[in-house]
């Protein structure tokens, strides 16, 4: 069954780069259910976790539910400051746990403000700050349902 | 958790990441694959748990707050448990620069964001079954590498295409070619081949390479710090089934030891057998020398000889001059070179640092060892089988402390062989010598002047040469033997080998032919007048006397010549000739020289004749006893008769004793004949006796050999009991030169003699060596003066007071010991007359009584002769 899934999953991999050097094109085609979020990347967790009887899921989207709020509450105040530096750190850090969850939309969103705070060009960051909240808010619905409906 | 195997390897892996969520996530999946987790949210965490832990694998984010994911791997990997263990690093996505960083740091494997999480699972499961393997790869290349060093067997390998080896460290070692990964160049490789052997070894590797053959060969490597190895070399040819150029990989094995061994057996053996064969000490000791070098080739070796408490040269690796020199001739002592304290201590002496060890007594040696670049040194006694010190043998090494065990070991084993040597061919030397030489004297004996003889014949035949051959024997050297005992006769002989030295030229043989014989070789005679010269030399040196033990002897020789080809064609010839010509000079009195002349051969054998004749004589009744008798000078009465023996020889007629008794006394004849007169005079004193007339004393005359010959005092006994002859009937005449041989021994036997009741006479009185003094201690009971005296006394003024003289001293002496006087050879009136004038008591002599057989004897008793008176009146 492993195995099995196994190749499944690396078939999966290879299709999710692939589409992923394509640009964003992927978000449409991966999630068919839920352009929120990418399905592929949530069977990879679940299967992490087989019947989720770890509830790893559940304490995984905690996490991340818990966890961003206050991340957002530093990348506006970095903006606020003009602390490019803050907002790359602090988008990176987003970018990676929204990729986690499969958030990858949110993910692109944040990869695109970690870029600009590198860039030390912030005159795209309030509008893809607001982005990135109003997004989150739906990524967090999503993940819920989700969480509950399993 | 599973249990380890090798699909689920199992173990720990340390975690670290600043994300929960990705801690979670991480531990899920890495669990999943059947490890146990520990978990740190940063860098300086994850180093505290590492350490404490020792985890099989660490799963690192990069982008953390405080230490990064790359500063914590090279915390990580510079940890001792670090070194090895995978790190994987968790790099963000298309992040090339933290990818060649993760590398940079020492990550194993990096793992890009997002992550697949069952994927990571695998990764992490390959990557730990993977360092296990390195490891265990790491163990047994350790553990290869040190059976090969066990073994000194290296390996290595090489590429087809490219000219170079990858070498074991073993192999490295053996060719000295440096510690290290990169794999060495096939020059250099080959370098450090011996250069004798290298075009075999390039031959071997090319036919391997282009052509697959394997091989394997001995052969010698250099390397270059280091002694010269020898090496088994196995060559393999990997995958014959392809193409040319082939992968080739070989074995090299260190066999210098087991060569070293097989090559001490062969030198061993081989000295051995020179000893046994008829090689020089100079050659095998040389060999030895080489069977050292061959050991250890690096190190010089002396071996030196002990010859009267200094070192002598034997042999030596070829080192300078000056350093052999300062080791030759050198006195061993406490403080020398090692060497020499070597023989002095008869022990080892090891100098492992002359530079430092610098005495002032070995400075020499030292000074010099050094200039030359020696600095260590081991010397080691050599004993005889008896535990002398015969010599030393040194191994001299360029490093210092070079000296090991081992070279101890191998010091003394080449010792034991010098040894052996060394005894070998002394004993050898000295049985030659033996053989050659003559013992008393070291001057060369009858066969080696025998070998000169014919050496120095033939170079005569060659060159028309003339040889002499003096032959010496000593006058009255025979007398000195038998008065003065065989000691003071080898000591007369080794005095005359001395003076005879002096007289003779290098160029001469001068040997001892045996006995008193001496033989002279003259060489290339020019003029024949050189000979009797040289003759006339030995004979003046020898005429001059000898002192002995506090003693002048007087000696003299005669000379004997044969000169070639005039007297003798061949060796056999003039030897003879030589010997008949000597004895023709001794008979003609002695001290003088004679050539030889055909005439003398005739005396000679007329000589020989009477040797052989005197043998049979016993049996065939030729000798007869006749009668001379003795009287009382002032009544001119017969007191007495001394029985004379005489050779009725049946083609030569009589022969008077002088001519046989001598010859009796030399084949040992003297024993049988000497008991026949003693009986046969017993006898007829018993007939007398028996036939009616007054009984008299008849003295027999007894030699010298007689006396001392075993048994003779119950042969006496028995032959008066048999004969049944008053003892007092019975006096044996003994001359001086018996009292002379050993004084107690003759005293002990002369005194049984008397306890038997028979008389002792003192016969040719006053004519030996000896002083007077003895016969106060000498039981006798008649002193004969030799008839010497008697003629003076009508010679010469001057001999005749002399003799006069010492006539009357004898008389006195005689009264005050209380002995007969008897003088002898009475032949004149006037002697007749000045005897009774000084109180001579009796006398003997043609005046007197001329030698009567028996009958006449009987003749005279009949005339009225009435010895009885002369015995009351005694």
């Amino acid at each position: 069954m492993e195995m099995l899934a196994l190749v499944d999953e690396q078939e999966g991999v290879f299709r999710m780069h692939s589409d992923h050097s394509n640009g964003g094109a992927a978000l449409a085609r991966a999630g068919e259910n839920s352009p929120l979020l990418d399905t592929g990347k949530l069977d990879s967790l679940r299967s992490l976790d087989p019947g989720g009887k770890a509830g790893l899921l559940k304490r995984v989207v905690g996490i991340f539910v818990e966890k961003t709020p206050p991340l957002l509450e530093q990348m506006r105040a970095a903006l606020e400051n003009g602390d490019a530096e803050e907002i790359f750190r602090t988008a990176h850090s987003l970018k990676s746990s929204c990729a986690t969850v499969g958030a990858l939309a949110l993910s692109e969103t944040c990869r695109r403000l970690e870029l600009a705070g590198r860039q030390g060009s912030l005159g795209d960051a309030p509008e893809l700050l607001r982005s990135i909240q109003a997004q989150f808010h739906q990524v967090c619905e999503a993940l819920i349902r989700l969480i509950e409906g399993s | 958790m599973q249990s380890p195997s090798l699909e689920n390897p199992g173990g720990l892996v340390l975690i670290v990441d600043d994300d929960a969520a990705m801690r979670l996530l991480l531990r899920a999946s890495i669990e999943r694959g059947g490890f146990d987790v520990v978990e740190a949210s940063g860098g300086e965490e994850a180093v505290g748990l590492f350490t404490r832990n020792k985890p099989d694998a660490v799963l690192l984010d990069v982008v953390m707050p405080g230490l990064d994911g790359f500063e914590t791997c090279a915390i990580l990997r510079s940890h001792p448990a670090g070194k090895h263990v995978p790190i994987l690093m968790v790099t963000g996505v298309d992040d090339v620069d933290s990818v060649s960083r993760a590398y940079e740091v020492g990550a194993t494997d990096f793992v890009s964001k997002p992550i697949n999480w069952l994927v990571l699972t695998e990764r992490v499961r390959y990557m730990l079954r993977a360092s296990r393997g390195n490891e265990e790869l790491r163990q047994s290349r350790s553990s290869l590498e040190q059976a090969q060093q066990i073994a000194r067997l290296g390996s290595w390998e090489m590429k087809p295409t490219e000219s170079s080896l990858a070498c074991s460290q073993e192999t490295r070692r053996i060719c000295g070619l440096g510690d290290g990964e990169p794999p060495v160049g096939l020059d250099d490789f080959l370098s450090r081949v011996h250069p004798d052997d290298r075009q075999a070894v390039e031959r071997a590797l090319e036919d391997a390479v282009h052509r697959g053959k394997s091989s394997r060969m001995d052969h010698r490597v250099v390397p270059l710090q280091g002694a010269l190895t020898a090496v088994h070399h196995r060559i393999q040819v990997m995958d014959v089934d392809g193409d040319p150029p082939y992968r080739v990989t070989g074995a090299i094995q260190d066999i210098t030891e087991r060569k070293q061994s097989e090559q001490l057996e062969i030198d061993r053996n081989s000295v051995l057998e020179m000893v046994i064969g008829s090689d020089s000490l100079e050659v095998i000791l040389a060999r030895l020398v080489k069977l050292v070098e061959n050991q250890r080739p690096q190190a010089s070796c002396i071996i030196s000889l002990l010859r009267d408490g200094q070192l002598v040269h034997g042999a030596a690796s070829a080192m300078p001059e000056a350093l052999l020199e300062c080791l030759n001739e050198q006195a061993v002592g406490a403080e020398g070179s090692p060497p020499s304290m070597a023989a002095y201590f008869g022990d080892a002496v090891a100098t492992t640092d002359m530079q430092i060890k610098k005495s002032s007594f070995e400075a020499d040696f030292t000074r010099r060892a050094l200039s030359h670049g020696l600095r260590a040194c081991l010397a080691v006694p050599v004993f005889s089988g008896k535990g002398q010190v015969l010599g030393t043998v040194t191994l001299l090494s360029s490093e210092p402390h070079a000296h090991k065990r081992s070279d101890h070991r191998l010091l003394e084993m080449t010792a034991k062989l010098a040894a052996i040597s060394i005894e070998q061919r002394s004993l050898t030397e000295r049985l030659a010598h033996l053989a050659h030489h003559d013992t008393l004297t070291g001057l060369p004996n009858r066969l080696l002047a025998s070998d000169r003889l014919d050496g120095a014949l033939a170079r005569c035949n060659r060159h028309s040469e003339k040889t002499a051959l003096v032959y010496i024997d000593l006058d009255r050297f025979k007398h000195v033997n038998d008065s003065l005992g065989h000691l003071t006769g080898d000591l007369l002989l080794r005095q005359v080998a001395d003076r005879l030295k002096g007289y003779t030229r290098k160029s001469d043989t001068l040997a001892r032919m045996g006995g008193d014989e001496f033989l002279v070789i003259l060489n290339r005679i020019v003029d024949i007048s050189d000979v009797s010269k040289a003759a006339q030399r030995i004979l003046n040196a020898l005429v001059t006397p000898f002192s002995i033990e506090g003693r002048l002897l007087y000696i003299g020789a005669s000379i004997g010549i044969s000169v070639f080809p005039d007297q003798g064609l061949d060796a056999t010839e003039l030897q003879r000739n030589a010997d008949i010509a000597m004895y023709s000079a001794k008979n003609e009195g002695g001290n003088r020289y004679r050539y030889y002349t055909e005439e003398m051969n005739a005396l000679v054998i007329e000589r020989l004749e009477i040797e052989n004749d005197l043998r049979k004589a016993l049996e065939r009744n030729e000798f007869e006893l006749f009668f001379q008798p003795q009287f009382q000078l002032s009544s001119r009465d017969v007191y007495g008769v001394e029985a004379l023996l005489r050779w009725n020889h049946p083609e030569l007629g009589r022969i008077p004793p002088a001519r046989f008794i001598p010859i009796a006394e030399e084949t040992g004849l003297i024993i049988p004949l000497g008991s026949w007169v003693l009986r046969t005079a017993c006898e007829q004193n018993r007939t007398w006796q028996d036939a009616g007339y007054s009984p008299f004393r008849i003295a027999v005359n007894v030699s010298a050999l007689q006396v001392v010959h075993p048994g003779f005092v119950d042969e006496v006994a028995a032959v008066l009991q048999e004969t049944g002859l008053d003892p007092r009937w019975l006096e044996l005449e003994i001359t001086e030169s018996v009292l002379m041989r050993d004084m107690s021994v003759v005293a002990r036997l002369l005194q049984e003699i008397r306890r038997l009741g028979v008389s002792v006479a003192i016969d040719d009185f006053g004519n030996g060596y000896s002083s007077m003094s003895y016969l106060q201690r000498l039981p006798v009971d008649c002193l004969k003066v030799d008839q010497s005296f008697i003629r003076e006394i009508e010679q010469l003024s001057e001999l005749s007071t002399r003799s006069r003289t010492l006539l009357r001293t004898f008389v006195s002496l005689a009264a005050s010991l209380g002995v007969r006087l008897l003088a002898e050879g009475v032949e004149s009136d006037e002697q007749f007359k000045f005897l009774n004038e000084i109180g001579c008591e009796m006398g003997q002599g043609f005046l007197l009584g001329v030698p009567m057989p028996a009958n006449e004897i009987e003749m005279l008793c009949s005339q009225g002769w009435d010895p009885e008176s002369c015995h009351r009146s005694a």
